[in-house]
């Protein structure tokens, strides 16, 4: 009895968070600055900040398959090697897809890094604040459910996830991409500089800003500055690029208040129907698959949208068949992804004596212009931004096409490249219905957890917004002087954007979401979800910004409750 | 998004590499395979007069025949494997057939004329990649990846420290070493 006791109590927690990642880790560090004994649950490995970063300083000779490609990446990584950040010196920071097999009723690339800090430490670091024309967007079109929130409301948390994070960028005076905390901006390029006013001459309402990123330009919280070196996804030394275990995890450390509990992988949650409340979660140790429970009064279920969406699913009982406060029946579904598949390449032919220094971690960005600030489009509903950059590489990575070989041939091979612009679109994502996730029973992993389904696509607004966005690409480039322009769709399928949103979406009417505009289940008022998974719309902007920000919030807010028993 | 612009311009440059299994099929019909250790000092010869010494170190000092035999056997899918070693023995019969000897007992000069020719062959196919351009892909990344290629025939700087976003050059100026 004694020693039962004791055990449940080494397993009792004020708050449970589910998750490193970037949610994970912000709720991680509010929790215990605020005071509450919390057990961070990780399903991946332990991964240190810097002491496991062993390829981040390798040089290029030092890689053992000198950035190739292996037949052994292709097999065992089929899915994760599509991934733009997946190279010679990340490959650890991947899951193995043959250890991590999913099923796909149609193509999904699910992007996964199984470790502390979760995909913090290989994300792209690009960091936009949304606006109404955003929050408001499903209400004023009728696709999808209003969100309970509005920019007013996370205007605060924006600052104060940004104060701490530290992100470089300039105040541009765009509405569609408010302004924030900035530190000093990355200064664009002279090709860049000249696409930008070149865009100002042919198209005036079409803004072209420097990227904004979660890099430190200066050094800001004890951490930076960047180096330039542009190996963010390698872990970064200097602690300038935003990643759980550089900031939050540590911050949270430093409170004596964590507990980080790593190879965690949760089963479920515990619903007690007496109660009328969660109670804690099942582990299952990932190394000798024992399930433990562990209790709390709060959970954060910051999983990851999918993993997230998972783990309740998997949480069914009496009182919730169909999964952890899904009541209404929407959870697994409007999966939404950004849409990555409008590309454009161009040269430019001048500036052949201009160069630059470093490699920055950002380039430029065209917020959203479209079916906002008076444009009307017929074709389709909501827009797209537009990511890019204009660089010259080095000459020798498209040597293989030039004509020759010997003296000559090294020496212009050694030069600069030429002068390279690429544009991206990032178009939003309409919530579907039928785009949905769901477990399948009968297939389960190592660990004895049903695998999860995709069932997602790409459907006509995205189609249509693609057109529009190829069109207009090509259009801005030419009308720039840029030589040698092209536009394509790289046709690739849901889930290569890495913004998977939806499946748990956020709402104001139990009966057609998950959780309310504090992330709290509608149903089961001490369990929130602040991730990926709470996303009623997808916006343009990449949104782990917005995750920070949501996750600071709710926490605050389930302290308070907290505090005045109301959890 | 800059970052994702940076790894697609390496997926191009890696996509020959990716892509090349398609290029290949209707390649060159080649012997059986068989590949190293005696084919080494022809990837060598044939490495070494793509990137000569000059005032950097070339091909063969900076190990990228070693670097090829490895890439071909790691990377390369079972298929193009074999495509690749039979095409490199049919290349240096074609040599023999031209010179009267192997590549490696050639001189500079025949060599350069022997390259010569092999650079304007066409294939009937223009999907396909020419195994001259096989070699050069993988001679001009195993080179430029190498210490001596990444940092003596280029300009390494592992740790920039800060970002010049313009700055004059010079006709003769190197390149920043790609670090991905």
């Amino acid at each position: 009895m004694y020693t039962n006791t004791t055990s449940v109590k080494k397993r009792t927690f004020d708050a449970i968070v589910i998750g490193s990642g970037i949610s994970g880790g912000w709720a991680a560090k509010e929790f215990t600055e605020k005071g509450l004994k919390t057990l961070v649950l990780e399903r991946g490995r332990k991964l240190e900040h810097i002491a496991d970063y062993h390829t981040a300083m390798k040089a290029p000779w030092e890689l053992e398959n000198r950035n190739m490609h292996t037949n052994d990446d292709k097999a065992h990584y089929p899915i994760q090697t599509k991934c733009y950040a997946f190279n010679d010196g990340t490959r650890h920071l991947f899951v193995r897809d043959s250890d991590h097999p999913y099923q796909e009723t149609k193509s999904f690339d699910w992007i996964r890094g199984y470790h502390v800090g979760g995909k913090s430490l290989m994300w792209a670091r690009q960091t936009y604040r949304w606006s109404d024309f955003d929050f408001e967007a499903n209400s004023r079109d009728g696709h999808g459910t209003d969100w309970p929130i509005r920019y007013a409301d996370i205007a605060p948390w924006y600052s104060y996830v940004e104060k701490y994070a530290g992100i470089n960028g300039n105040r541009d005076g765009l509405p569609q991409i408010p302004d924030g905390e900035f530190l000093p901006p990355i200064e664009l390029t002279v090709v860049e500089k000249h696409f930008q006013s070149e865009m100002k001459k042919f198209f005036p309402g079409i803004p072209v800003v420097q990227g904004r990123s979660a890099n430190l330009t200066v050094r800001h919280n004890d951490r930076g500055p960047c180096q330039f070196r542009h190996l963010c996804h390698r872990g970064c030394p200097f602690s300038a690029a935003f990643a759980s275990q550089a900031t939050t995890l540590a911050a949270a450390a430093l409170t004596k208040k964590m507990t980080l509990r790593t190879d965690s992988i949760v089963h479920s949650i515990i619903y007690d129907e007496k109660k009328g409340r969660a109670t804690g979660v099942r582990v299952i140790d990932a190394n000798t698959k024992a399930m433990t429970e562990y209790y709390a009064k709060v959970i954060f279920v910051n999983a990851g949208t999918i993993n997230t969406t998972t783990i309740l699913l998997n949480s069914d009982s009496a009182r919730f068949p169909k999964g952890l406060g899904n009541d209404s029946g929407v959870l697994g579904h409007y999966l939404m992804d950004h849409c990555y598949r409008g590309r454009a390449y161009a040269s430019f032919d001048g500036f052949q004596d201009h160069y630059h220094k470093g490699r920055r971690p950002t380039g430029f960005y065209i917020p959203r212009f479209r079916n906002i600030l008076g444009d009307k489009q017929d074709k389709f509903v909501r827009g797209y931004a537009i990511g890019g950059s204009a660089e010259r590489g080095a000459a020798w990575t498209s040597g293989a096409y030039k004509e020759g070989f010997g003296a000559d041939f090294k020496a212009a091979m050694t030069r600069p490249g030429n002068w390279d612009l690429g544009l991206h679109m990032q178009g939003e994502c309409l919530p579907h219905f039928d785009n949905k996730l769901t477990l399948d029973k009968a297939k389960t992993d190592a660990w004895g957890m049903p695998t999860v389904n995709f069932d997602c696509q790409w459907r006509d607004n995205e189609e249509a917004m693609l057109k529009d966005g190829l069109a207009m690409m090509q259009e801005m480039l030419e009308k720039a002087g840029f030589k040698n322009v092209g536009a394509y769709d790289n046709h690739e399928p849901p889930g290569r954007g890495i913004h998977e949103m939806g499946t748990a979406r956020m709402g104001k009417d139990p009966k057609t979401s998950m959780v309310n505009g504090n992330n709290q289940l509608h149903a089961v008022a001490n369990v929130f979800v602040t991730d990926g998974a709470c996303m009623a719309s997808t916006g343009t902007q990449n949104p782990s910004l917005t995750y920070m920000a949501l996750t600071a919030r709710a926490v605050d807010f389930a302290v308070k409750a907290l505090k005045k028993k109301e959890l | 998004m800059t970052r994702r612009d940076a790894f697609q311009r390496i997926a191009l440059l890696l996509g020959g590499i990716a892509l090349a299994p398609e290029l290949l099929a209707n390649a060159l019909s080649a012997p059986a395979p068989f590949c190293p250790p005696d084919r080494k000092r022809l990837l060598e010869e044939m490495a070494e007069t793509i990137i000569p010494t000059t005032d950097t170190p070339g091909a063969k000092d900076a190990g990228v025949a070693d670097f090829i035999a490895r890439a071909v056997e790691f990377c390369f899918p079972k298929a193009r494997q074999e495509r690749f070693w039979g095409e490199l023995n049919s290349t240096d019969d074609a040599c023999f057939k031209k010179t009267g000897k192997s590549f490696v007992d050639c001189s500079a000069e025949e060599r350069i004329a022997f390259f010569t020719e092999l650079q304007s062959r066409k294939r009937s196919d223009k999907n396909e990649q020419p195994f001259f351009n096989t070699l050069k892909m993988l001679v001009l990344h195993g080179y430029f990846t190498s210490e001596i290629g990444a940092s003596q025939a280029l300009n390494y700087d592992p740790v920039p420290g800060g970002w010049t976003a313009d700055m004059k050059i010079e006709p003769d100026t190197k390149a920043w070493t790609p670090v991905f």
